[in-house]
């Protein structure tokens, strides 16, 4: 295991809620690990302790079987890249990734070897004389990433990568990143508020809520076996239905369906309902009516009102979508699939 | 006349540009033009000989020794506490910060006399440290102790509020990036943050040393005008000029008009080369 942080605590100002709460995790050597929350839920302050730009109130964490608790910064051998980039604006590019080589005091034709390395890596090759204001959002990005890999860090953090682009870039870089870490194979830990990112690009979703991990697993663990209402909300496209559980069956707006083991007869119950994983049809028994569709490019949202009056979203591609005709007040069909049931509280 | 990036909804119309224009241009001109060319021609005004004499003289010589040595003691010594200050203000918050900047603004708020007169009140003869000033054979006051100690106490926020000033915009991420790529406190100080605040930096370091040339008021209380001894530029002109030795006066104050001059230069130079 590479980077293991045990029962840590912080706090910035006495009374206040904590920071980060109890969070312990393992992040695998060689693999991406994604620390996923909503702003506020404690992750930038995590993997700010794990830099060791924070100390914890309390825990314990270590490198690759070292304990780094009391290590400072520099000694740490992580590679940083921060949200907003924060380049040196008065270096060059080949400055700024050149910087930790030269700190370590390397001799001047091995820093240039590597750093021409690293804009070969980066695709950066013809902008190395440029200062950083002349670069564009992702390229910038791309430098930070070059100038944290160039002293070959054990640990590579990223505090929102992608956070100030725009959303082709964000895609593009999304992609960029895959690459490059297949290629360098560093322990990689990822912040971020963006699902689709944590699920696309790392092996183990961390996912914190309020300054706690409330889950961590693979991503189809996360995606597929939410174990709170807390996670079936956050991740996915989720609609909340409420109902109840009579003998093993759930009742949601009319509908029956397998209850989970467990849930006590008679007694409340939440089920999160993702929008993309129900099916309408045309039958003759119908159970929605349909209120409003929404076509948003290559698919459409489409919201149904159930027996009960309670709604929820359904999502369809557009040819789904077309060969049903849909129009607000059809009745049709609905098929909830598997939705996530749990005790109302 | 360039309108710059304006857009159209706020540019005045034409009359009112030109107006604005000859205003700000006619008032610079009446209270910053001319007295500055009476300076140089009034200094001139029997020619060359007895203007280099008037500044060659002994008295003028000392002052003007005496002004280079308090500069040379008060800026090194505020450039070092400006930039620590400037430091702890704008990445620390501690206890007495509110207070620590109120306190930089103050030599701004306090008329410079005032700050002499409570030089004299604290060290002073009859003063809260003059018995163990006395005791101790310390002279402060009416010596040069005294005129460095006031024109360090005049121009101490200069360099600082500079500097805070751009350290609060920056922030301190590109010193966390250093951190985190190896460099010691040290390395990082001078690999990132004075690069970052040099223009600032050097910005300050002007301004606090025309001040500490300049400075009247604080030295006036505190130097007890001993002529060739304690006697700055400032005070110089002004003995000159009580002594009706107009050409005198005027020779000694177009030196502190030149100084004005060079440094606004150099702020301009140096305001090109950060662009």
């Amino acid at each position: 295991m590479s980077v293991v942080i045990e029962g840590i605590d912080k706090r910035y100002t006495q009374g206040d809620s904590p920071a980060v709460h109890d969070a312990t995790l393992r992040a695998a050597s060689g693999g991406v690990t994604a620390l996923l929350g909503p702003s506020g839920s404690g992750k930038t302050t995590l993997l700010r302790i794990i830099a060791g730009l924070e100390t914890p109130d309390r825990g314990r964490i270590s490198i690759h079987g070292t304990d780094v608790t009391k290590t400072s910064v520099r000694e740490r051998g992580l590679g940083f890249v921060f949200q907003g980039y924060a380049l040196f604006s008065h270096l060059s590019v080949r400055d700024n990734i050149g910087f930790g080589l030269k700190l370590k005091t390397l001799p001047s034709r091995e820093i240039a070897r590597r750093v021409d390395e690293l804009l070969e890596l980066v695709q950066l090759r013809e902008l190395g004389q440029r200062k950083p204001n002349e670069l564009s959002g992702g390229q910038q990005q791309r430098v930070a990433f070059a100038r944290a890999l160039a002293p070959k860090p054990r640990v590579l953090l990223l505090d929102e990568p992608f956070g100030a682009l725009d959303a082709k870039v964000r895609l593009e870089l999304r992609r960029w990143l895959r690459a490059l870490h297949a290629q360098t194979h560093v322990t990689t830990l990822l912040v971020t508020h963006d699902q689709e990112e944590a699920l696309e690009l790392s092996d183990q979703v961390v996912l914190m809520n309020e300054g706690r991990i409330v889950q961590s697993g693979t991503p189809y663990q996360i995606y597929d076996q939410p174990v709170s209402p807390f996670v079936a909300s956050f991740i996915g496209n989720a609609s909340l239905l409420r109902g109840s559980v009579d003998d093993g069956q759930a009742e949601l707006a009319g509908i029956q369906l397998d209850a989970p083991p467990g849930i006590p007869s008679g007694s409340a119950v939440l089920a999160y309902v993702r929008a993309e994983e129900v099916t309408l049809a045309r039958a003759p028994q119908t159970n929605v009516e349909v209120s409003t569709v929404r076509r948003i490019a290559s698919r459409v949202e489409v919201e149904v009102v159930l027996a009960d009056g309670q709604r929820m979203t359904v999502q369809l591609s557009r040819i789904e979508a077309d060969a049903l005709w849909l129009q607000a007040g059809d009745r049709l069909r609905l098929d909830l699939g598997k939705p996530r049931i749990f005790l109302a509280p | 006349m360039s309108t710059r990036t304006l857009s159209d909804a706020v540019r005045e119309p034409r009359w009112a540009r030109v107006l604005l224009t000859f205003t700000a241009l006619g008032f610079l001109g009446l209270f910053v033009g001319a007295p500055l060319v009476t300076i140089f021609a009034a200094a001139l005004s029997r020619g060359a000989g007895p203007y280099l004499a008037a500044i060659g003289s002994a008295d003028t010589w000392a002052a003007i020794k005496l002004t280079l040595l308090v500069a040379a003691i008060t800026v090194p010594v505020n450039t070092v506490f400006g930039v620590a200050a400037a430091w702890l203000l704008a990445r620390y918050d501690f206890v007495g910060r509110r207070l620590l900047l109120t306190l930089i603004d103050l030599p701004f708020s306090v008329s410079p006399v005032v700050a002499g007169l409570l030089f004299v009140l604290v060290c002073g003869a009859h003063g809260l440290f003059g018995p163990w000033l006395s005791a101790h054979h310390v002279q402060l006051l009416f010596a040069i102790p005294g005129v460095v100690l006031a024109t360090a106490f005049v121009t101490f926020s200069l360099v600082a509020r500079e500097v805070l000033t751009v350290m609060l915009a920056q922030g301190s991420r590109e010193e966390e990036a250093a951190f985190t790529l190896g460099a010691s406190g040290f390395q990082m100080l001078w690999h990132v943050t004075l690069p970052k605040i040099r223009w600032a930096l050097v910005y300050g370091v002007l301004l606090c040393n025309a001040r500490a040339m300049g400075e009247f008021g604080a030295v006036s209380v505190v130097s007890g005008h001993i002529r060739g001894r304690t006697e700055t530029l400032p005070l110089h002109v002004e003995i000159l000029y009580n002594e009706y030795n107009f050409v005198g006066a005027f020779a000694a104050a177009s030196l502190l008009a030149f100084l004005a001059l060079v440094t606004l230069a150099a702020r301009r130079v140096l305001e090109g080369t950060d662009e």
